[in-house]
């Protein structure tokens, strides 16, 4: 079971898909409160942009309400919603021509004098960034869900649709390349 | 003979209570000898502590996303009637206009591609559910793998459409050309007819192929 914002799944299915308007939009915010900010973690991961991400959050939605009427329950609801939330990233970056690394950058220039800390907690966060761009999907995914607070390595494999085994041995070798390629980026820009 | 990768992620395993903590005791000897092993172990807590900093959590877009959900929930049950009743309309403007002395053909010519619109529509709205369906059956993985081979074969279609496209627009206004001037309703259909391939074609080039390039980039080969 996903442990964050637990909720009754199969209850909130069947208000999602019922005849009644208010009872259906009631069920879709309380599934959009208690799924999207996980959902935007993983989405933020693969894009690494914050509006694209949040375009994806909404596109999983989307899709969740399209197909909901002929979800059996064969996966668990939130394993569903994150396996959609991936592809709505992929989706999403590649929709659009344009890939803003300058947000981060913006952040990493223009630190309030004085407040070394969140200065050098915003230069991490751009050497993350710009770490994770180099990353390939695989890696990318793989790390966006282990981000995100309790979700399991066995959950993790159960959304990826690969062994637990593969994700121990992938998060290890996502993690080293990611620690690479960190260095890789503080070296290039050393600290101001 | 186990790598240090192999050392590593025993620790790691065990540490997150993975593996029984007796069975890491040979990791555990090779690390605390090993300055390597160290080192990375030590970055590789660096990177879990960054990656634990989630983004601000964005406030919340729940009124937009309710917007979206009911744009899409009108468009998906009405769109095909929609679409069959503009053809339809149209059609009996167009026909007014165009063929004044025997309205009923052109009518009839048009709603019946009304009908067949409103059937690919529909067709198209139920692909969309069909394939969110697929991912709770296929996983993330083997969703990706699926998805390199369609832009593949996508691609491919598309190449062939990019000739394809021009000689029939070709082929359209050379058929208008050599219609007398008493088939002025053939003529209005070809010529709009190669219009619209023309239309298709830039669409094909300028968003589509751009689009699939992009998306085959970023799903990249399995590694």
């Amino acid at each position: 079971m996903i442990a964050a914002g637990a909720f009754d799944e199969a209850a909130l299915v069947v208000a999602a898909l019922s005849s009644r308007a208010e009872e259906r939009e009631e069920a879709f915010r309380r599934l959009y409160e208690s799924l999207s900010p996980r959902l935007y973690s993983v989405c933020f991961g693969i894009t690494r942009d914050a509006a694209d991400a949040q375009d994806a959050v909404q596109e999983t939605f989307v899709s969740i309400q399209r197909a909901l009427p002929e979800f059996r329950g064969g996966a668990q609801l939130s394993t569903w919603a994150y396996q959609i939330a991936v592809r709505a990233a992929v989706q999403v970056r590649s929709r659009r021509a344009r890939h803003s690394g300058e947000e981060v950058d913006a952040q990493a220039m223009d630190p309030r004098p004085g407040v070394e800390e969140a200065v050098e907690a915003r230069q991490r966060k751009a050497h993350l960034d710009r770490a994770m761009k180099t990353l390939s999907l695989e890696h990318r995914t793989v790390l966006s869900l282990f981000a995100v607070e309790g979700l399991s390595h066995q959950e993790i494999a159960r959304i990826l649709g690969i062994p637990e085994g593969t994700v121990w041995s992938r998060l290890h070798l996502a993690r080293k390349r990611l620690a690479a390629a960190m260095q890789t980026s503080a070296s290039a820009s050393p600290a101001r | 003979m186990k790598t240090c990768d192999e050392f590593q992620l025993a620790i790691e395993m065990q540490q997150r209570g993975a593996l029984e903590v007796g069975s890491g005791s040979e990791a555990q000897a090779h690390v605390a000898g090993c300055a390597i092993c160290q080192r990375e172990l030590a970055q590789l807590a660096e990177v879990d502590a960054a990656l634990k900093v989630t983004p601000g959590a964005p406030p919340s877009r729940y009124s937009e996303v309710a917007q979206a959900l009911g744009r899409d929930r009108f468009w998906s049950k009405y769109l095909p009637s929609i679409a069959l009743g503009s053809f339809v309309g149209q059609g009996a403007l167009l026909a007014l206009l165009i063929s004044p002395d025997a309205p009923l053909k052109v009518w009839g010519i048009i709603s019946a591609a009304g009908v067949v619109f409103a059937a690919a529509v529909t067709l198209e709205v139920r692909r969309k559910r069909r394939s969110t369906l697929e991912a709770a059956r296929l996983g993330v993985e083997a969703w990706a793998r699926h998805r390199r081979a369609q832009l593949k074969a996508d691609q491919s279609d598309l190449r062939k459409m990019m000739w394809i496209l021009p000689v029939m627009g070709l082929l359209m206004v050379a058929g208008a050309a050599v219609m007398g001037s008493e088939q002025r309703l053939g003529q209005w259909l070809l010529g709009g007819t190669a219009a619209a391939v023309v239309g298709l074609m830039i669409y094909f080039a300028a968003v589509t192929g751009p689009r699939l390039r992009r998306e085959r980039a970023e799903l990249g080969e399995a590694s």
